[in-house]
C-alpha cells in the first residue's frame, strides 16, 4: 500500500499537516494532523510498502520493540485507510 | 477596472456594475500600468457557489467568486485571507475569529462601541500580508453583509477566538492549538505552489502573533477584558 497522490505534507506550527492539492482538493476536504512519528511513516509509505516492512523499519528507526512498533503502525495505517489516503 | 487592494494592483473583470460599485473606494487612479492579479468570476465557480448558497443573488455569488479568485492568487505575494473581524486601535490591528454564530462580529462591535479610537477595518474577510517579520491587515471591499470596513491597513498585534460563555475569561493558546483552530478560517488554494505559500504564511503567523481564546458574554466587561489582554 502507499499514500495516494495529491497530498502535500508540511510542518505548520510545530505539527505535521497533510492537505490535498490539485484535483484531490476538489473532493477531499480537510486536513490530516500528524506527529513526528506519523510524518516519518507518511514518508515511508510514499513508496509502495507492506505493513510488515513498515513495522520493521519503524522499530529500527525509533529503537522501540516490535510490539510497540506494530501498534503504532497499525494505528497510522487504520487512520489513513479510513480516510482513503493510504490505499 | 483596476483596483488597489491590499497593496496589490488587481484587475477585476466583472461585467456587473454592482461589483464595480462595491469596490468603488478601492478604484486605482492608475488604470494603465501592469497589474499583479487578474480576477474574474467564472461561470463554473459561480455555479458551484450557487450549489452551496442557492438563496443568494447572482451579484452576491459573482462578488464572492471574484474574491475567491483573488485570494487563490495572493499567497505568492506573501498574502492570505483570513475569516474574521479586523478591528483597529491606534493603527494596531486585532482579529476576532470563531465558528459561525460564535459572536465574533458582536464582540468586534463591543470594541467599536466601548473603546475610544476602535474602528472596524474589515468585518469579515481581511487580507493579511507578511512583511519584514510582521503581519499587516488590510480592509477590502469584501467585509461582510453589513459592508462594515474601510480602505486602510494596520499592523496585526493579536488574534482572538470568541466562544460564548456566561463567565468572561481569556487565555493564550499554544502554537499547536492556534494552528488547529486557524486552519478552518483560511483558504487553501488547490494550486500546489500557492498552497505551499499559504502553509508557510500560516506557520509564520502562528509563530509571530499571539493567539487567544476569549470565553465571554456580550457585556462591556468582556470587551475590556480582551482589550486589556490583547493590547498589553
Amino acid at each position: 500500500m502507499k499514500i495516494q497522490e495529491g497530498f502535500i505534507l508540511r510542518e505548520v506550527g510545530g505539527m505535521y499537516i497533510a492537505v490535498p492539492v490539485g484535483e484531490t482538493s476538489k473532493h477531499f476536504h480537510g486536513m490530516v494532523n500528524l506527529n513526528s512519528t506519523g510524518a516519518w511513516l507518511w514518508g515511508f509509505f510514499l513508496q509502495n510498502r507492506t505493513q510488515q516492512e513498515a513495522v520493521t523499519a519503524f522499530a529500527a528507526a525509533f529503537e522501540i520493540d516490535a510490539s510497540q512498533a506494530e501498534a503504532d503502525v497499525a494505528a497510522f495505517v487504520d487512520a489513513l485507510k479510513n480516510k482513503g489516503i493510504l490505499v | 477596472m483596476i483596483y488597489d487592494i491590499a497593496g496589490l494592483r488587481i484587475s477585476i473583470d466583472a461585467n456587473n456594475a454592482a461589483i464595480d460599485k462595491f469596490c468603488a473606494a478601492y478604484l486605482s487612479c492608475d488604470q494603465n500600468s501592469p497589474v499583479d492579479i487578474f480576477a474574474c468570476a467564472s461561470k463554473e465557480d459561480v455555479d458551484a457557489e450557487r450549489q452551496l448558497s442557492p438563496n443568494l443573488s447572482q451579484t452576491v455569488l459573482e462578488f464572492a467568486c471574484v474574491y475567491r479568485s483573488i485570494c487563490r492568487q495572493i499567497p505568492k505575494f506573501d498574502r492570505m485571507v483570513l475569516h474574521g473581524a479586523l478591528v483597529a486601535h491606534n493603527d494596531e490591528g486585532y482579529i476576532f475569529l470563531g465558528k459561525s454564530g460564535a459572536g465574533k462580529s458582536t464582540h468586534a462591535n463591543l470594541w467599536i462601541n466601548h473603546i475610544p479610537n476602535a474602528k472596524m477595518v474589515n468585518g469579515d474577510k481581511p487580507i493579511l500580508q507578511q512583511k519584514d517579520g510582521v503581519f499587516i491587515g488590510y480592509g477590502t471591499p469584501w467585509c461582510g453583509k453589513e459592508q462594515f470596513g474601510y480602505n486602510g491597513s494596520v499592523t496585526i498585534k493579536g488574534l482572538c477566538f470568541i466562544e460564548q460563555s456566561p463567565i468572561n475569561q481569556i487565555e493564550r493558546l499554544s502554537v499547536a492549538e492556534a494552528t488547529k483552530r486557524l486552519f478552518p478560517q483560511i483558504l487553501l488554494p488547490g494550486d500546489e505552489q500557492e498552497l505551499d505559500n499559504t502553509l508557510r504564511l500560516l506557520n509564520e503567523l502562528v509563530l509571530s502573533t499571539p493567539v487567544y481564546v476569549l470565553k465571554c458574554d456580550i457585556s462591556k466587561q468582556a470587551a475590556m477584558l480582551s482589550f486589556e489582554t490583547l493590547t498589553k
